[in-house]
This record gives structure tokens, C-alpha cells and sequence, in this order.
């Protein structure tokens, strides 16, 4: 998925709407990826578009993988932190609060197609870490290029990737 | 170069973001170390594995919900940003002269939810929903910070938008409106747009509730305000699934 399989620019800003249309499927990938769910990757692919489109009129046409890899990361460790304040806690034991327990069955569905097993293992993994992984093992980026999206040495890079890794395995042994 | 570098080096070997001499050194470490050359394998094989992951589908419909929602915030600031500039000089006049006037100070903690934020975005959705945008009714989503949004259909075929956020209501700070209680709490009523509007707070929770027609004394509204979560961890998203899934709309 480099620049040279058509993630290049052809030098115009995009509306967040071809945006989204262009690269929905792409943001939705790596939004699943990082939290493991459709409900959270949803909500992340629509945190990503609102930044995008608040970003759009700074934008300078170049990389725009790379610039949607730097949001798409940015909101989900925003989320992540905002969770760890305000952390939530089980729901009270009481049967007027009981859910179906089977999942909607396009969810369903789409579960089924997953390599549950990897999914969950990646879900194990700390989110600086899994970010750092995802970025190199789902979209493909080089050390600098994830070291210039998360904000991070390229050490860094390189100490989270292999202990994300090592935490897969682990996790998958 | 210590043994945590050295590990931590395995991968950058896999990727081939090591220099000369550091591969070297490495690759004569991993002769001699069968430990190492081990950890190396099932490395690779982990980062194999998740490159060939497939592009994950997304459910059908949820992109397009997506864009939908932001559509609906997009034109709901547009909407809310022109009302709090007509709004806004009322507004700061009479701050000033409660500052002034009375010595007031409003306790930090307490807040006043954004009730023409909340009516902007529901009369967008609404009108996005009435052009035959699919999908919006069971979209919740956050509208910026802490605040939760989700649109319910009813059974007339109206719309019900309620917001959640955690906090305590400046009931001051609210505009004209009327001071009730709903389902045993504090509460306010009030209207925007056409629409009825009413903010209640229950257990560290903000609600805030448009749609059209009579509020308070419609049993949908008393079942939404009587189903806050009971403990203020639980997230406003959850409870706002539950609460669909409770009062049998969404």
C-alpha cells in the first residue's frame, strides 16, 4: 500500500468527502486494527473525518496516506487517554439491564471472515506498542515514516515494534 | 550492544532498518545463540502472519453512517455557529451583569450544556434523515470531548436526539425556559427550533433530549431520564445502547 500503488496525491486537496470515499475502507482497516472492534473503529473512522476535514484547509498536498496514518493514530491515542481518565466500570447486576447476547449478525459475520485469533492477540498488546505495529505490519511504513507520525524516535520505533511483537507472541503462544 | 538493544534489534533486522555493522554483529550473535535465532523465527513469523491480515470489511452501511454523521455535525455548527453569534451579545450582557449585579460566581464544576449545539445537530440530522440518508436512527457517535450523541426514531416516525456528557448543569446559565423536574430530577424545558428541548442531571450525568412535540410528560422521555446509569463510570455510550435497547427504539 505505498505511494507508488496510487496513495500519491495528484496535487489537489481532496474534500473530506472524496476523502472518505477514496480512503474509507483503508481508514476503517486500520481503525479495526487498533481497537479491535466495529463499534470503536466506527467511531474512530468518524473522529478521523471530523479532523480531516478541520485539517483539510492546512493541508499540503503530498503524502495524504501518511497524513491520514497521523491522524488516524493521533485520535486513537487521544481516545485511549481520555478512556484512562475517565475509565469505565461494569454495569450494574440487574436483569432489567440484560442484552441480547448474540451480536448482530452482519457482525457476526464479519467476525467470521477475521483471523479472530491474531485480532484478540493485538487487542493484548499496549497502545503505544500496537500502534507502532500496526503502522509497520498493516500499513506498511518504514522506521522514519512511523517515527514522523507518532512523534517518536526511530530507537523508539524500534524498541515498541519488537516488544509489541514479542508481546503477540506471548499472547499467541 | 546490551541484550535488551539486541532484542529489541531482532525486528529491525526483519525489516531491514538496520545499518551494515549493526547487522553483522547481530547475524554473528545469532549464530552462536540458538535461543536468539528462535526468538528471531517466531518473530517473523508474527510480523508474516499480520502482514497478510486481509483489508477488514467494514459492516454494510457503516461507512456511509459515518459520513452521514459528519455531514449532520458539519451543517449542525454551521446552524449552531449562527445562532450563538445572534446569541451571543444577549448572552455575554447578561453574564456581565451577573458578575456585576450580584456577585455571583457559578461553582467551576458546574456547566451549561451547548442547547443550540444540541438543536442544530438534531434538525440536521433530521433533515438529512428526511432526504433518505439510511442508517442515522442507531448511530451514536461522539460530538467532540465527552459528549455523546444518539438519534432515536419513534413510532410516529419522529426523531428524538439525546446527548449525554458527564457534569452538573448551571442551571442559570440555561435560556429562557421553563424550571420542572422530570422523573424526580431537576430539570428544564425549553425550545429550539421548533423543537422541545429538555436538560436534566441525574448521577453526575448531563441528558439533554430534542424532538418534537410535548417532552415532559411523554413516558419515552421519562423512560430515557430513568434509565442514566446508575454509577457515573459507566460510559454514556453504553448506557445509551442499553437505553435503546431498554425503551425499545433506536
Amino acid at each position: 500500500m505505498g505511494d507508488a500503488d496510487g496513495w500519491s496525491d495528484t496535487g489537489e486537496v481532496p474534500t473530506w468527502e472524496e476523502v472518505a470515499r477514496d480512503h474509507g475502507r483503508f481508514l476503517y482497516s486500520v481503525a479495526y486494527r487498533l481497537t479491535g472492534n466495529h463499534e470503536e473503529a466506527q467511531d474512530l473512522v468518524q473522529d478521523v473525518l471530523l479532523r480531516v476535514r478541520r485539517g483539510l484547509p492546512g493541508y499540503q498536498p503530498g503524502n495524504l496516506r501518511g497524513w491520514l496514518s497521523r491522524i488516524t493514530t493521533n485520535a486513537f491515542l487521544d481516545g485511549v487517554r481520555r478512556k484512562q481518565r475517565r475509565p469505565t466500570t461494569a454495569l450494574p447486576e440487574d436483569p432489567d439491564w440484560v442484552l441480547p447476547s448474540s451480536p448482530a449478525a452482519d457482525e457476526e459475520a464479519a467476525r467470521r471472515s477475521l483471523p479472530d485469533h491474531l485480532q484478540a492477540a493485538l487487542a493484548e498488546v499496549p497502545a503505544d506498542f500496537r500502534v507502532v505495529v500496526v503502522l509497520a505490519d498493516v500499513v506498511g511504513l518504514t522506521y522514519d515514516e512511523i517515527a514522523d507520525r507518532v512523534g517518536v524516535p526511530v530507537g523508539t520505533v524500534r524498541s515498541r515494534l519488537h516488544r509489541g511483537r514479542a508481546r503477540l507472541r506471548e499472547v499467541l503462544a | 550492544m546490551s541484550d535488551e538493544e539486541l532484542h529489541d534489534e531482532l525486528s529491525a533486522l526483519l525489516d531491514d532498518e538496520l545499518g551494515a555493522d549493526a547487522r553483522a554483529e547481530l547475524e554473528r550473535r545469532l549464530i552462536d545463540d540458538p535461543r536468539l535465532a528462535d526468538e528471531l523465527t517466531r518473530t517473523a513469523e508474527i510480523r508474516s502472519a499480520l502482514r497478510d491480515l486481509p483489508e477488514v470489511e467494514p459492516p454494510p452501511g457503516a461507512l456511509e453512517e459515518v459520513v452521514n454523521a459528519v455531514r449532520a455535525m458539519e451543517l449542525g455548527e454551521r446552524r449552531g455557529r449562527r445562532r450563538r453569534l445572534v446569541g451571543s451579545g444577549v448572552a455575554a450582557t447578561v453574564l456581565l451583569w451577573l458578575v456585576v449585579a450580584s456577585q455571583v460566581t457559578v461553582p467551576a464544576a458546574a456547566t451549561t450544556p451547548d442547547v443550540d449545539g444540541a438543536v442544530a445537530l438534531h434538525s440536521a440530522m433530521a433533515e438529512i434523515e428526511s432526504a433518505g440518508a439510511p442508517g442515522l436512527r442507531s448511530t451514536h457517535f461522539v460530538g467532540g470531548g465527552d459528549r455523546v450523541h444518539r438519534g432515536f426514531g419513534r413510532s410516529d416516525g419522529g426523531l428524538v436526539s439525546v446527548f449525554t456528557e458527564p457534569g452538573r448543569v448551571d442551571w442559570d446559565g440555561l435560556g429562557d425556559g421553563e424550571k420542572t423536574e422530570l422523573a424526580g430530577e431537576r430539570a428544564w424545558a425549553g425550545q429550539g427550533d421548533g423543537d422541545g428541548v429538555v436538560v436534566v442531571e441525574r448521577r453526575g450525568v448531563i441528558v439533554t433530549i430534542v424532538g418534537a412535540g410535548e417532552m415532559v410528560d411523554d413516558p419515552m422521555i421519562l423512560a430515557i431520564v430513568d434509565q442514566v446509569s446508575a454509577t457515573g463510570g459507566v460510559s454514556e455510550r453504553t448506557w445509551l445502547d442499553r437505553m435503546g435497547e431498554l425503551v425499545g427504539i433506536g
